[in-house]
């Protein structure tokens, strides 16, 4: 027994050993991770943001490709496939390649066109890449986006990550990370969907405005180009179909999610027996909820969508609308709720129209509802999707109006 | 695995018996000579047993009108001067009746009934207890032609005076410490506990030495099997000398070979009166303040007596502290190196690139770093202990530049690495029991051992073994890791908790007695006055 214990607590630790030992400046920790498709046998082009640490505090060493102070460095590699390239990146760099803070993936707009192919299961497989990593579409290359420098963070691919989080509790996107975008893309409509991160040059674009507005040439310096997140790309069969604008992006969050943390503007008009002016009405939704009940009658499928908000007055503009009279609130309310169900039918229309691909969610609904009829359309869904009716029916309830009552007197747009 | 111990032991218990003794038997007191009638032999034997023992006073003297020879015997230095010449000399000189006979025992007799103006005398009728006697303190009183003599107790030498505890200090409570004075040391604990059933039994421990040994129990509160015990272990003492409470505590723990000491001790007469009213044994040692406490459990070394007289909640809160204070002394270097070295992906990345950067060049591996400065600490505490006082802050001066700035500036060790090792410093000096921090020092060297070389999953098979050896241990028969493991919520009372007194209302399960567990009447959780009168 005592040998055998002796053994046993021997060949614990003799069997094992320190094969992953690694001191942590022999290390390159990946950041970000950018796919594009390129031509020829190696097709995938991989890109790699570093955090370069010793960039971090002094100015030692001058950043790659990516240029900024240093604090990252972004690397090239091509490959057949997503392993084969990080085996290839390997060889270029003297540290290790380690995955495993890895917050972004990258895919670029001909990569995701042409089809992300076994990326899925590459991602799945692989030890260090984790499934809560985000993941993103662009409309440009993702090597262009990974070597884009970004406002306040040292390094982009932190910026983003921080964005994204921030996007969880209130955002007009609906943050993706790998392991829902797989379960989607596995999911019943085999339809899913990322945020779409742009490269835009908002700077150049204001600055342009400004000079107009005060026809002279602004004294200012030049920017570089900036990240936004804005947009949604949608997936069908691991194929990008196409992107939704700002407005239908919201209204998605607000179909497969919830409407919390998002807002709603529309133009206030008065209407019967209240006087008063037009003014953009800016609402801020801090609660909300969304139910969609499908319904198989012998006409087809009806989707009964309800969604209800409750929202915050944040601005009146240029209105002089009295929020201390119900009349008035009512009337923001209904009018409110006419621009939510305007802007959910938009959306509608664009996925049953103009993409043809479910990003809305209905077949999870029809799924958990009617799931013996579902297995028998489950195969023609792609087809009778466009042809589903929706009822929609929209509830908005301002709980407030900030801390003032009235409103504030705007006597110089009168004059 | 038992037999095969207890067959070692016995082995070697057979081979010291048989090797030829070169220290002679214990003197036993049948077998010594007894004391001549002629006190002149008596005087010769005595003589030539304290031959060049200049300390040895012996004063002649004639007694009553009879001029009866008679010999005083006692040793400079350890007998009380005042009471010599006050009480027994004087006493002695001024003996003018004349019915002292001149032999047989009456005359020994009368002395000590009638003129002796001393508490404490016995008769002895043996060389060895003469010298045992004297060598001890007292004054004996030979008397021509009596085969009897007196042991007159007369103990009384220069000690230290009670002071407060060095060791164990507190903001609230007794400032009083034992001392290294057997008798003061029982007058201490006594004084706290005023009832005949606070039992203080001799033993006398040493071939050379000599030692006077007490146990203290609470009759009818003590575990009766534990005393036995006590008393079995004390009593296979054999060895010639007992010089501080260590000796007897590493021959009669249970467990010889693991680094987990298994007997509490303490300085603080309050803390070993706490012990005993809970129905603990406590071993005073004569020549050392430290008191030796069984059966003692794990959680023990994570209390210090100001725990009971600061607000329970507060006791509560101090004790958490401690037990994380206990786990970051163990483990947090080893942790360090095993989420560095192997584990990187475990940490937020922002801290990872900080470590990264501040690694920059250091040209060693993570490990030695750590051992280095481990070892550099060591030997800075270590140095700090030993050397006198002014000479000590010079070495904080000269190692806190070394730690802290010196080897951080040449690039030798990463400042993170500095943060780890300073923070384990502080954190093992959060454990009151300097023994069980010893304790947990040396396992925080195995830690980062098996940390280096197997990472989080060498960590845990050391925890794993770690725990196991608690589990198995036992102090006197009580489980160490009790009462957590066999678990007993009503112990847990007083634990990592501290409830308030009035909630204690019953002593440990495991250590009193269990006929008698009661300690205090129930409910007697305190409540403002009933309005209604």
């Amino acid at each position: 027994m005592r040998k055998l214990v002796l053994i046993l607590a021997c060949l614990s630790l003799l069997l094992t050993g320190c094969w992953d030992y690694q001191e942590v400046d022999r290390l390159a920790p990946v950041i970000a991770i950018g796919l594009d498709r390129i031509p020829g046998s190696k097709n995938l082009l991989l890109t790699v943001q570093i955090a370069s640490p010793e960039g971090k505090g002094g100015s030692q060493q001058i950043g790659g490709q990516g240029g900024g102070e240093g604090a990252y460095t972004v690397m090239n590699c091509e490959g057949k496939s997503l392993s084969e390239a990080i085996r290839n990146l390997a060889a270029q760099s003297p540290r290790r390649i380690l995955l495993s803070h890895c917050k972004l993936i990258v895919l670029g707009k001909e990569f995701a066109e042409t089809g992300i192919g076994a990326i899925p299961d590459d991602l799945k497989r692989d030890r260090e890449i984790r499934r809560t990593d985000w993941i993103l579409t662009t409309d440009k290359t993702a090597k262009e986006i990974l070597e884009q420098d970004i406002a306040l963070e040292s390094v982009p691919a932190r910026g983003l990550d921080m964005l994204l989080q921030n996007y969880i509790m209130s955002g007009r996107v609906l943050p993706m990370d790998c392991n829902d975008f797989f379960v989607h893309l596995n999911g019943d409509a085999q339809v899913s969907y990322t945020p779409l991160v742009q490269l835009k040059d908002i700077d150049k674009q204001v600055t342009g405005q400004l000079e107009k507005a005060v026809s002279r040439p602004l004294d200012t310096e030049e920017k570089s180009k900036s990240l936004t997140v804005g947009r949604t790309a949608v997936f069908k069969n691991l194929r990008m179909v196409g992107m939704l604008n700002k407005e239908d992006t919201r209204a998605q969050k607000w179909l497969v999610d919830s409407p919390k943390g998002s807002s709603i503007s529309f133009t206030y008009v008065p209407q019967a027996q209240i006087n008063g002016l037009k003014g953009e009405i800016f609402l801020d939704i801090r609660a909300g909820k969304t139910t969609i009940t499908p319904h198989i009658s012998e006409d087809g499928i009806t989707m009964n969508i309800a969604v209800t908000a409750k929202a915050l007055l944040h601005e009146l503009g240029t209105t002089d609308a009295n929020v201390l009279d119900p009349k008035v609130v009512e009337q923001l309310q209904v009018q409110a709720a006419e621009t939510m169900k305007l802007q959910l039918g938009h959306i509608i229309n664009t996925a049953q129209k103009e993409l043809k691909s479910d990003c809305i969610g209905f077949a999870e609904n029809l799924h958990n509802y009617y799931p013996v009829e579902w297995k028998q359309i489950k195969n023609n869904w792609g087809d009778i999707f466009p042809t589903v009716d929706c009822q929609i029916t929209c509830e908005v309830e301002i709980l407030s109006s900030g801390p003032i009552t009235e409103p504030t007197p705007q006597s110089e747009s009168e004059e | 695995m038992r037999p095969f111990r207890a067959r070692k032991r016995k082995k070697f218990q057979e081979q010291a018996f048989d090797r030829p003794p070169e220290i002679e038997a214990k003197p036993e007191i049948p077998e010594s000579p007894p004391l001549s009638s002629s006190l002149a032999d008596n005087l010769t034997t005595l003589q030539t047993t304290f031959a060049n023992c200049m300390d040895l006073v012996c004063r002649e003297l004639t007694i009553g009108q009879e001029q009866v020879p008679a010999l005083l015997l006692y040793m400079n230095g350890i007998t009380d001067e005042q009471t010599v010449n006050q009480d027994i000399l004087k006493s002695l000189v001024n003996i003018r009746c004349s019915n002292l006979e001149a032999s047989g025992t009456k005359s020994i007799e009368m002395i000590k009934n009638v003129f002796l103006q001393i508490g404490n005398i016995i008769e002895i009728s043996a060389i060895g207890e003469v010298t045992d006697a004297v060598l001890t303190g007292s004054v004996v009183l030979l008397l021509e032609g009596n085969v009897k003599a007196l042991n007159i107790g007369t103990k009384g030498f220069e000690g230290r005076i009670v002071t407060e505890s060095v060791t164990e200090g507190v903001v609230r409570g007794p400032r009083e410490g034992f001392t290294e004075s057997l008798r003061t040391n029982t007058a201490l604990l006594r004084r706290k506990i005023k009832t005949p059933n606070l039992k203080l039994e001799k033993f006398v421990l040493g071939r050379v030495t000599k030692t006077e040994v007490n146990i203290a129990y609470l009759e009818g509160t003590a575990n009766p099997k534990v005393i036995a015990e006590v008393k079995k272990r004390i009593s296979l003492i054999d060895v010639d000398s007992i010089l501080e409470s260590a000796y007897i505590e590493e021959m009669i723990e249970d467990e010889p070979f693991t680094v987990f000491p298994q007997l509490d001790h303490s300085e603080r007469p309050d803390k070993i009166a706490a012990g005993i009213l809970q129905g603990q044994v406590a071993i005073f040692t004569d020549g050392t303040p430290f008191v030796l406490i069984v059966p003692t459990m794990m959680s023990q070394f994570l209390q210090s007596s100001e725990d009971y007289y600061d607000r329970s909640i507060y006791a509560t809160l101090v004790r958490v502290v401690r037990f994380f204070f206990l786990n970051i002394a163990l483990l947090l270097p080893a942790l360090y190196i095993a989420v560095v070295t192997f584990h990187r992906g475990l940490l937020p990345t922002p801290l990872l690139l900080s470590i990264t950067a501040a690694r920059g060049e250091a040209p060693f591996p993570t490990v030695i770093e750590v051992l280095m400065m481990e070892v550099t600490f060591e030997a800075l505490r270590e140095a700090g202990i030993r050397l006198p006082k002014p000479v000590g802050q010079a070495v904080s001066i000269v190692g806190g530049l070394v730690i802290g700035e010196a080897v951080v500036q040449a690039n030798m060790v990463s400042p993170t690495t500095v943060i780890v090792v300073a923070l384990t410093g502080i954190a093992s000096f959060g454990i009151p029991s300097y023994s069980f921090a010893l304790a947990i020092r040396i396992l925080r060297f195995c830690m980062i051992f098996l940390a280096a070389t197997l990472g989080l999953y060498g960590m845990l098979l050391g925890l794993l073994v770690m725990q196991a050896h608690l589990v198995a241990l036992r102090s006197f028969g009580v489980p160490y890791f009790a009462p957590v493991a066999p678990f007993n919520l009503k112990d847990m009372k007083d634990s990592v908790l501290r409830l308030p007194w009035w909630a204690m209302s019953e002593r440990p399960r495991l250590i009193a007695n269990n006929n008698n567990r009661q300690r205090q009447k129930f409910f007697l959780k305190p409540a403002p006055p009933d309005e209604n009168g």
